[in-house]
């Protein structure tokens, strides 16, 4: 086990490298030009900028040369601070980059991972009244419903629910995360905080608990229909227990993989939700470096979710292997 | 709707809306009849001969598809007798499993459904107070009629009275639970005031009973880690751990390879003198019949053709598909020419015919045969057949 870990991880270092060669390259050819916006915003102050201070800019964030070379170059300086541990300097904040990420990452995550739980709470029971009574009312309802939710486009409903539960309603504040006029601190502001949530997470708990509810449902379905849900039958046992026992703790498998699957998704911010409900959160500014070209910004984040993501499968893979005896990792 | 339309296999859409029409009316009511509540008066019933433990009574068991009413058990009747053996035999898809998923009542449902018939069984449980406690370890007869118990009493008698062997090993055990999770459960379940302890006690001891040689071992692994052989052995002691009155055997050998078949047969036939109980075998091996069974009952389209003792239908098969049946099995002389086979097919199970279900293959069929479908016909007190050549009079015969 121990040895299939360390194997795994070893392999990852070598996947992380590829990951951020292909990032980096991507990066520099993408038409976004930090230094000309900055330059730009300056002239337009009604400053002029000459040529010889353009090219001492560009040599100086590190962008001077556009060649293949230059660009290898530039890689391998990015490399060589991160085996540092530093992820350099976010061009727009002025800080550094894991700083950067630290301070916008709580909004995000605590969104994500509430909004994943119930997900979760309420996907798993409905996928199961769903796949117990099949084609009756109870499964059609429920599957209608997960479906519309589904098919909405997270902007669209999102502005939604922000304008009938904020803004016509008044329940909910619509956007940001606390609020400007009055200054909260200890539990107060903790309820701050949930009522400013309130609406983003329902938002994306509306949109994906169809998929997993769907997931739940055909797993529920396929072991429902195994001989050994037969046999449970067959042995005298109640249907609650053969449905709750016997056929849940197959239906599990599957979900609880794609549970550590999810790891990346906690962290990387839902972009649109936060650009709806402005909400200071990872996924908002990510955008906002890729739409102004803060290259160490993106790469440190890229990076970040990257690394995530090779945590994620391992863990699934780990996961996998303790929810089914069958598995065996070597 | 012309009878030549209705051969042709296709349906138009009127006719498909129509049969969805029919068959959501019909499952409705027997859905509904299914998970009713009732008391217990309602489905006491009377034995017909008391030396039996299991009486099915003119059963049908449909499933209600797409396409039409499948009639799968259509009119079965047949007893199972005290410590006695039946074999049930006939080709795939002629109501074997059917009749036995009824017995247990696991069709599935909506579209499985017992239609009408009765299945008697005589049961030996723990006296109930109102609520349906058992109360104390004394125990009463009673008869009931399982075809008539609401699904929420079945568990009275389904796994405790009568349990099952199911056809295909490999896949009749929960891969995530260990044998022992499985087999304990049935002791806790079916034995009141048991204990872990006692279970697990009760499971070693069947485990043992069924010739596993290291049965603490076994009693700790995951099904995976067994072969066919041993995951049947331990499907047979989970059918045994609640000492059931009727074991019902579908096709318990079918997936096993020949030398595991023997021990498993030698094993079975074992069992039934340590248990003191009766077993209901189902199977289309000939062979292992003519082995291990006392009365045989032949099945042909969802109904019993012919019906007697295992020396009747080896030795004097009156009805000519067991005839057939007889001939198409390969004997050590027969050499290398080909192995007799019955001609045709077997009729489409939607829109049977109304005559003998067996006209169209039958090599003696005559006149009478044209007509309705024949009422069993008693030929010695024990052997029963439904042919139309063996009745009073007839001289083919």
């Amino acid at each position: 086990m121990l040895k299939y870990i360390v194997k795994r991880l070893a392999l990852a270092v070598v996947i992380l490298l590829g990951v951020s060669l292909i990032i980096y390259f991507l990066i520099r050819l993408m038409p976004v030009d930090f230094i000309q916006d900055k330059i730009n915003a300056i002239n337009q102050g009604g400053a002029t900028v000459t040529e010889e201070t353009v090219q001492a800019m560009y040599a100086m964030y590190g962008l001077g040369d556009n060649s293949f070379g230059g660009i290898l170059k530039g890689y391998f300086t990015w490399l060589g601070a991160l085996a540092r541990f530093d992820l350099g300097t976010s061009f727009v904040y002025g800080i550094p980059v894991s700083q950067v990420i630290v301070e916008h990452m709580g909004v995000s995550f605590a969104v994500a991972l509430i909004a994943t739980i119930f997900e979760f709470m309420l996907a798993i029971p409905l996928g199961i009244t769903a796949a117990t009574h099949q084609y009756s009312l109870r499964d059609y309802l429920v599957t209608v419903l997960v479906m519309i939710g589904i098919s909405l486009p997270s902007f669209f409903f999102g502005q939604m629910l922000k304008d009938v539960l904020a803004l016509k309603l008044g329940w909910f504040p619509p956007s940001g995360l606390v609020d400007a006029t009055a200054s909260y601190t200890g539990l107060a502001l903790l309820g701050d905080y949930v009522r400013h949530m309130f609406i983003p997470i329902l938002t994306i708990v509306i949109l994906s608990v169809g998929a997993r509810m769907r997931m739940t449902r055909t797993n529920m379905l396929e072991v429902l229909n195994s001989d050994y849900i037969r046999t449970a039958r067959a042995k005298g046992l109640k249907e609650s227990v053969v449905i709750n026992k016997h056929a849940f703790r197959n239906t599990l498998i599957p979900l609880v993989t794609s549970l550590a699957g999810l790891l990346p998704t906690l962290f990387s911010g839902a972009i649109i939700t936060e650009q709806v409900f402005d909400l200071p959160g990872i996924g908002n500014i990510a955008l906002d470096a890729m739409n102004r070209g803060d290259i160490p910004f993106i790469m440190g984040y890229n990076m970040f979710l990257a690394l995530l993501s090779v945590i994620g499968v391992l863990l699934a893979d780990l996961m996998y292997a303790v929810v089914d005896p069958r598995v065996k990792l070597e | 709707m012309s009878e030549k339309k209705k051969n042709t296999g296709y349906l138009s859409g009127k006719e498909i809306r129509a049969i969805a029409k029919e068959n959501a009316k019909v499952m409705k009511r027997l859905e509904a009849y299914k998970y009713r509540k009732a008391e217990e008066s309602e489905f006491l019933s009377e034995m017909r001969d008391p030396d039996n433990i299991l009486e099915i009574d003119d059963l049908h068991t449909y499933f209600f598809t797409e396409q039409g009413v499948v009639k799968a058990v259509n009119g079965v009747s047949f007893d199972v007798p005290r410590n006695a053996t039946v074999g049930v035999v006939g080709e795939s898809g002629c109501g074997k499993s059917v009749t036995s998923m009824s017995v247990m009542r696991l069709l599935q449902g909506p579209q499985g459904q017992i239609y009408s018939g009765a299945i008697r069984f005589q049961s030996k449980d723990y006296k109930r107070d109102e609520k349906g406690k058992p109360i104390g370890t004394e125990t009463e007869d009673k008869v009931y009629d399982i075809a008539k118990m609401p699904i929420r009493e079945i568990y009275r008698i389904r796994g405790k009275q009568i349990a099952m062997i199911f056809q295909e090993p490999m896949t009749s055990l929960n891969p995530v639970f260990t044998i022992g999770q499985q087999l304990d459960e049935v002791t806790l379940i079916h034995t009141p005031d048991a204990t872990k302890e006692m279970a697990k006690a009760r499971s070693i001891e069947m485990l043992n009973l069924v010739g596993i040689a290291m049965p603490e071992r076994v009693y700790n692994a995951f099904p995976h880690e067994l072969s066919g052989g041993m995951r049947q052995r331990v499907m047979i002691s989970m059918a045994l751990a609640a000492n059931p009155r009727l074991i019902i055997a579908d096709e318990p050998t079918t997936a096993l390879d020949v030398t595991i078949q023997a021990q498993i047969l030698d094993l079975l036939r074992d069992l039934k003198t340590k248990i003191d109980g009766s077993i209901m075998l189902i199977t289309h091996d000939l062979g292992i019949i003519a082995e291990m069974a006392d009365y045989v009952v032949v099945m042909y389209a969802g109904r019993v053709i012919e019906k007697g003792t295992v020396d009747e239908i080896f030795h004097d098969p009156r009805h000519p598909y067991t005839i057939g049946l007889q001939k198409s099995k390969p004997t050590l002389d027969s050499g290398d020419e080909a192995l007799f086979n019955i001609p045709g097919n077997v009729p489409n199970p939607i829109n049977m015919p109304d005559h003998c279900y067996f006209k169209e293959r039958c090599d003696r069929a005559c006149e009478k045969c044209s007509g309705a479908y024949p009422e069993m016909i008693q030929v010695s007190p024990t052997h029963y057949v439904s042919c139309w050549l063996y009745e009073e009079g007839n001289e083919n015969g």
